[in-house]
């Protein structure tokens, strides 16, 4: 059985030296499908903590009735807390909202000396997780009873919902695209392979191996190229990203990015077994069809 | 034992390659099958080989009817029986110790047993000397031998041979006959499909003549016929233990003679 696997892992790598022109492009391609890829997932990170650092931006501000007791406003607190999709939640009385404005005023707080906290309300202050949720947490928000206004930035939150969408759509198909480019460029590749072999594929049919040992080969060359492609894009993404776009993003003061070096090991993990799942897609179909013996 | 009943194969473009074949090859014997181009002799090939199926009747092989087979029992059916091609089909990036290798390193055999294998059989053929040379540096009936090597080399019930000397010279024809002549004298069934009526002279083994898809004469069955033996080689063992025979009951009757 060792014997079997170590003839068929040879057979695959001479086969990856002997066409080596079409391997190099098959790593090529596959590795532009992995650097968009990675890309997409780093810029969706980067947007999802740039949202999360705008976040006060989507802070939702709910004003109480004054008619309300200690214990019903601590029951609304906890009826905040029971919501997912909430975090942050803090209580701000009308005497501590009258101190932070007149606060805010700074030097100006004099002209405001005559103003008491009863022209103000009982609030509490939360944020929202996922703004893609916005509507229906808001809606739950909304069934408690004993809020007399909702103060929220509606337009911002769907702004930000707006471009997530954008970005996901864009990632979603830029990546579809590049896969099927891959796997095409790949099954072209085992293709090549597979005719210059057509031989020995006849000899192997006919001395009785099975299919799934004729495809072996294959399979391995598609996952070689497909871990080649694979290390390739973690070493390009990690020298790219940490020495080039993250100064850049840092340059423009707006959030500190997200840092590579800490999801090493799972981009490491997700290029290694997406190129090669992509490159076993690939080397399917080529073998299948001189199979049929 | 191979038997073809009532066999007919129909391709889809309406040729009849074979119009109601019923043959039985018994184990151990050595066949030629003969007959001119469209005969049916390579579909029947192909039937044996379950490279196809047959349309109607029943082709079964040791008692396992090969319409039924599944694609997963094809392989394992395969292993039974050893194939040499007229163009030999060795792989040109193998030497000739690796072309043999190559076909029991796909079902899966250990590594010491498939260096002692393939010596033993690279003897049989008389190319122990030239394992590391490759095909092109070989003559034709090198070639041919190889890939009888690599035939026997997974121990086969049967040997099927499509047109084995058509690519080798005469002198080397009648080798290649001879190997399997030998193959065939240790209990191997071997097939032979051939055109060339000389070898079929010389060897004396039963004929199968096909004609038009159907069995035009078969030496087993038409005692008429010149080639009437059904197997030489049988015939040989019979005479062999006749002659067995008639020296033990003549010793007998020498000893019976002392007695009395």
């Amino acid at each position: 059985m060792i014997d079997s696997f170590i003839f068929l892992v040879k057979c695959a790598v001479k086969s990856i030296f002997k066409n080596w022109l079409l391997t190099l492009a098959s790593v090529t391609v596959l590795t532009i499908c992995l650097v968009t890829l990675g890309s997409s997932i780093l810029l969706f990170d980067n947007v999802n903590l740039f949202i999360d650092e705008v976040g006060d931006e989507s802070q939702v501000v709910i004003f109480l009735d004054e008619s309300l007791t200690t214990e019903q406003i601590n029951g609304i607190h906890q009826q905040l807390f029971q919501i997912q999709n909430i975090k942050n939640v803090s209580y701000e009385s009308k005497e501590m909202a009258l101190q932070n404005y007149l606060e805010s005023m700074g030097e100006n707080a004099s002209l405001f000396s005559d103003v008491t906290s009863d022209v103000l309300r009982n609030s509490f202050i939360f944020n929202i997780k996922d703004l893609s949720k916005f509507d229906q947490t808001m809606f739950e928000v909304g069934k408690i009873e004993g809020i007399s206004r909702i103060r929220e930035r509606r337009e911002v939150v769907d702004r930000i919902n707006d471009i997530s969408q954008v970005i996901l759509m864009l990632a979603f198909w830029i990546i579809a695209i590049f896969i099927v480019i891959s796997i095409l460029v790949i099954t072209n590749t085992v293709k090549v392979s597979v005719y210059s072999r057509r031989i020995e594929i006849n000899i192997m049919k006919y001395v009785g191996a099975t299919d799934a040992f004729i495809q072996m080969p294959y399979f391995i060359e598609g996952i070689i190229i497909g871990i080649l492609a694979g290390i390739l894009t973690l070493f390009l993404t990690y020298f790219t990203y940490t020495n080039i776009l993250s100064p850049i993003i840092y340059d423009f003061g707006l959030f500190t990015p997200v840092s590579f070096q800490s999801r090493f090991i799972p981009f490491a993990l997700f290029y290694i077994v997406s190129g090669a799942l992509i490159g076993m897609v690939g080397s399917v179909y080529p073998v299948k069809k001189y199979l049929n013996v | 034992m191979i038997v073809f009943k009532n066999v007919k194969k129909t391709y889809p473009n309406g040729t009849d390659a074979l119009n109601g074949v019923d043959i039985k090859i018994d184990d151990g014997e050595f066949v030629f099958i003969t007959g001119p181009s469209g005969a049916g002799k390579s579909t029947m090939i192909r039937l044996l080989t379950c490279e196809d199926v047959p349309s109607e009747g029943k082709l079964t092989v040791d008692g396992t009817n090969l319409k039924r087979l599944s694609r997963r029992q094809i392989p394992k059916y395969r292993r039974k029986i050893g194939v040499v091609f007229q163009d030999f089909r060795l792989i040109p990036t193998l030497n000739v110790y690796d072309n043999v290798a190559f076909a029991m390193r796909v079902v899966g055999r250990g590594g010491r047993e498939i260096k002692e294998r393939v010596m033993a059989v690279l003897g049989i053929v008389g190319l122990e000397h030239k394992v590391s040379v490759f095909p092109e540096q070989l003559s034709g009936g090198e070639q041919q031998r190889v890939a009888l090597a690599r035939a026997i080399v997974n121990s086969p019930a049967i040997i099927i041979a499509d047109e084995p000397t058509g690519n080798v010279d005469p002198e080397m024809s009648i080798e290649i006959m001879k190997l399997l002549s030998s193959i065939n004298r240790n209990g191997i069934t071997v097939v032979v499909v051939t055109h060339e009526q000389r070898l079929v002279r010389a060897f004396k083994k039963r004929e199968i003549r096909l004609r038009y898809g159907k069995v035009e004469f078969d030496t087993a069955h038409d005692h008429d016929h010149d080639h009437k033996e059904k197997s030489s080689d049988k015939k040989d063992h019979h005479s062999d233990k006749e002659d067995h025979k008639k020296k033990h009951s003549h010793k007998e009757d020498k000893e019976d003679s002392e007695h009395d």
